[in-house]
């Protein structure tokens, strides 16, 4: 590397950070305004076969609150009619159907943005002598939270004798680790009351969360269940209870099964409150149902709430991008690609790795970004080996180029199709994602490893091909790495590191990897008279 | 460690990788606009016969597919054996080698052996040439046939079939390195070293071989018929560095690679140059180009 180019490539450097700095100091950074969050899309999917009877289902929905924000809500109802009713604590999905024949699906998804919460409840808290009236029904026995059960008493007064003397923090305390630690966790289904849960000595979310609730009310203190799931990837069908408490106008949560005391992590999903059941439906019908989420980037929830800042500042990316409307999915592709190819570029001209065209690569890494890297280069081999075979096989009837790519690229659109139909049949592959492969450059791939059968034969096909791979699995890495995305999208100045990484590429003058690799008889003999 | 640190270093210093390559030698030494005079197989023979360097006959050039129906008498004609290449491509792609026996049939080498070919072959060859099958990046190209030179015996005995040429590297019009390529069963008749073929370094002031790998690795005899590779003469060496050199003076090219065949009877005759010259020249002759390059500096 000469001079110049060490200075171009720090000026790069130099450039990108200052711009970064700049902005980041600048901007001030409520609730994340500047960084892209990870968010949940959220579906629960439920099926149910009718034959021929009134149906109705009933799912309570998500709703926004400061800790959890939910966007993009859709609803796929078929032939069912949908309806939201809203009641206290729960707002329900309503399907019905009259006279339903054979199976129907239903589908709610959301794009579901959690935080965890945290309260530091001051140790000298008092419990109130009295409580404004609209907190009364959370002081109230009910069904399922006996909290005027003589036994429930006299556990309180075992377990916290004080009550009423002591702090509201000590009693609390003391209530959480009982159910915490006392009751032994079980893996029941169906609901567990309050006292069920105590004369067992043990319970499951539902159990610990009912009968922390009824000591709460015991002991004066406003208490609630909270009924929703914790969200991860992939599919589940299991919910979850927790509860809350009234602690100085704000419902403090408490989970005694997960050990979180005046806490919430940012996986709970809170979905209803009080005692409301998740699903309802019609008898007999086979009903079934899952909850399933993947993780997606979604702009900063500040810019997302509301275009409300008029003018469009070069402070934040993002309030350019909500402006113009450019969606989070196009962004991850565009600006994480010269990533991508920062990679191809590196393996190429340092590496020495060989692949199937210059740019092929990172192309396939951004088609393989939602199929995933292993399904991804499975179903590239297939359609490549189909379409090497069908291109083979042409050999025979002599076309000329162009007429003979429309033939293969027809043949690969035939092969796409029946795999996307094989996938949804056997519930392995979404066929959409398929759809995103790219159509001419599988065509020319398949071109390309045709023309070097026949000049170079199998073994530098298996080469180029190990190389492509290799360098696909590399940029892939590099594009779906969720920090540098989110790194890029807030701050796509970083992009210049991406052209510095190119100078530096560009002007290396050392030996590739693989050159070193195929010179090594030399490195092994005696120096060469000169 | 210390050992291998040394020698890398030592790889380094001495041997020119593609990088250095294209950053030292190809980019500042040949200008681009120089470079389609090479690029161009045609173009390249013109400028090397007005540059006064013996080239191998042109039977026929067809530039589009009107001229398919003239290429069949053109080509019975000529009565010996041609060889069909595009004018553009490059690493030998594309070529195609018919020999006329004596029953006047024509037959084409390959991995399994000879097999017969027709006018309708070739026809079809060289339509898909003009297509730009084998040119990478454009979508046409010329096509033409060329007489099929006869290597000198001394070269012929040495392998299996193929076309032995000699590659010259030249720098700013002085020869720095020189290789002879020989062909093997393996690289089915075809004198590229990443196919099989096999290289010899030959000494430049005695135009002797003096080493010979095949596939990276140093051979002393060759593989198919045992003949022995060290101490190979090529014929008539001083013409071919005249005509290596005259092929440098025809370009605006500073370093470049002439690929010179010895034909039994009109001598050494230029196929081909190239503007962007392989590396594994360095290997067969187990010096490096940059150590060439310097002592050829001193020679100066």
């Amino acid at each position: 590397m000469r001079r110049g180019d060490l200075l171009a490539v720090a000026g790069l450097c130099v450039l990108a950070l200052l711009l970064v700095g700049w902005r980041a100091l600048s901007t001030p950074d409520q609730h994340g305004s500047l960084l892209p969050r990870p968010h949940h899309r959220l579906e629960l999917s439920m099926s149910l076969v009718g034959v021929g009877q009134d149906i109705a289902l009933r799912a309570a929905l998500p709703s926004s609150s400061p800790r959890q924000r939910i966007t993009g809500e859709m609803v796929s109802s078929g032939e069912l009619a949908y309806s939201v009713e809203s009641g206290p604590g729960v707002r329900r999905g309503q399907w019905e159907g009259r006279n339903v024949e054979g199976e129907h699906h239903v589908v709610y998804s959301a794009t579901v943005r959690t935080f965890a919460k945290r309260f530091e409840l001051a140790p000298d808290l008092r419990v109130p002598q009295s409580h404004p009236p609209h907190l009364q029904p959370y002081l109230l026995p009910g069904p399922e939270v006996q909290s005027d059960a003589p036994e429930v008493r006299e556990l309180l007064r075992r377990i916290a004798p004080q009550a009423g003397v002591e702090s509201l923090t000590s009693t609390l305390r003391r209530l959480f680790e009982h159910t915490r630690d006392e009751i032994e966790p079980a893996g029941f289904t169906g609901t567990t009351d309050a006292l069920t849960c105590l004369r067992l000595g043990e319970g499951s979310c539902g159990g610990k969360s009912r009968l922390l609730v009824a000591l709460s009310r015991a002991a004066g203190i406003p208490s609630r269940l909270v009924g929703g799931v914790i969200l991860r990837e992939g599919r589940w069908r299991s919910t979850h209870v927790w509860t809350e408490v009234w602690v100085q106008g704000h419902w403090v949560p408490m989970c005694p099964l997960n050990d979180h005391f005046a806490a919430v992590p940012e996986d709970y999903l809170a979905i209803y409150r009080g005692e409301h059941p998740l699903i309802t439906h019609s008898a007999d019908i086979n009903f079934r149902y899952h909850f399933e989420s993947r993780r997606v980037l979604a702009p900063p929830t500040a810019w997302a709430r509301s275009a409300r800042l008029p003018v469009v500042t070069p402070l934040s990316s993002w309030e350019v991008f909500e402006r113009f409307q450019v969606p989070v999915d196009l962004l991850k592709v565009v600006l994480m690609l010269p990533f991508g190819i920062l990679v191809v570029v590196l393996a190429r001209n340092v590496l020495g790795i060989e692949t199937f065209g210059t740019f092929v690569p990172a192309l396939l890494a951004v088609a393989f970004g939602e199929i995933g890297l292993l399904m991804g280069m499975l179903l590239f081999a297939v359609i490549v080996l189909c379409g090497t075979g069908v291109r083979v096989f042409l050999e025979r009837f002599h076309l000329l180029q162009a007429p003979r790519l429309a033939v293969v690229l027809t043949a690969v659109v035939a092969v796409m199709l029946l795999i996307g139909i094989a996938g949804a049949a056997t519930g392995t592959v979404i066929p959409s994602w398929i759809s995103l492969f790219p159509l001419a450059i599988l065509t020319m791939v398949i071109e390309r490893v045709t023309v070097t059968l026949e000049e170079e034969g199998a073994v530098t096909v298996l080469r180029l091909a190990a190389g492509t791979g290799l360098v696909v699995v590399g940029s892939y890495a590099v594009m779906q790495a969720e920090w540098l995305q989110l790194a890029v999208i807030a701050f796509p100045e970083l992009l210049l590191f991406a052209v510095a990484g190119f100078v530096i590429a560009g002007r290396w003058l050392g030996m590739r990897l693989l050159e070193i690799v195929r010179f090594r008889t030399v490195l092994s003999e005696p120096r060469a008279t000169t | 460690v210390i050992g291998w640190v040394r020698r890398l270093h030592r790889l380094g210093e001495e041997y020119v990788g593609i990088n250095r390559r294209n950053l030292e030698l190809v980019d500042p030494l040949n200008p681009r606009r120089a470079r389609p005079l090479v690029d161009d197989k045609l173009l390249c023979k013109d400028r090397l016969e007005s540059g006064g360097v013996r080239v191998p006959r042109t039977v026929k050039v067809v530039e589009g597919f009107g001229e398919l129906g003239r290429l069949g008498p053109a080509l019975e004609g000529w009565g010996g054996g041609f060889v069909i290449k595009p004018a553009r491509s490059s690493g030998g792609k594309g070529i195609m080698v018919v020999r006329r026996g004596a029953d006047g049939v024509w037959r084409a080498p390959g991995r399994g052996g000879p097999r017969e070919v027709s006018i309708e072959d070739v026809r079809e060859h060289v339509a898909q040439i003009l297509c730009g099958m084998y040119t990478t990046g454009k979508s046409w190209d010329r096509a033409f046939a060329e007489e099929l030179v006869e290597p000198a015996v001394e070269l012929a005995e040495l392998g299996t079939g193929g076309l032995p040429d000699v590659r010259v590297i030249m720098h700013r019009e002085q020869p720095v390195l020189a290789m002879l390529r020989v062909a093997t069963a393996r690289s089915g008749g075809r004198a590229n070293l990443h196919q099989g073929a096999i290289g010899l370094g030959v000494d430049l002031e005695t135009g002797l071989s003096h080493r010979a790998i095949c596939r990276g690795r140093e051979i002393r005899v060759h593989p198919d018929t045992g003949h022995p590779l060290l101490g190979v003469a090529i014929p008539r060496w001083l013409d071919v560095l005249e005509a290596a050199t005259r092929s440098a003076r025809a370009f605006e090219l500073g370093f470049l690679g002439v690929d010179v065949v010895i034909d039994a009877r009109r001598g050494p005759l230029v196929l081909e140059v190239n503007a962007r010259p392989g590396l594994a020249i360095q290997l067969a002759n187990g010096q490096g180009l940059r150590a060439a390059l310097a002592s050829a500096e001193v020679g100066r």
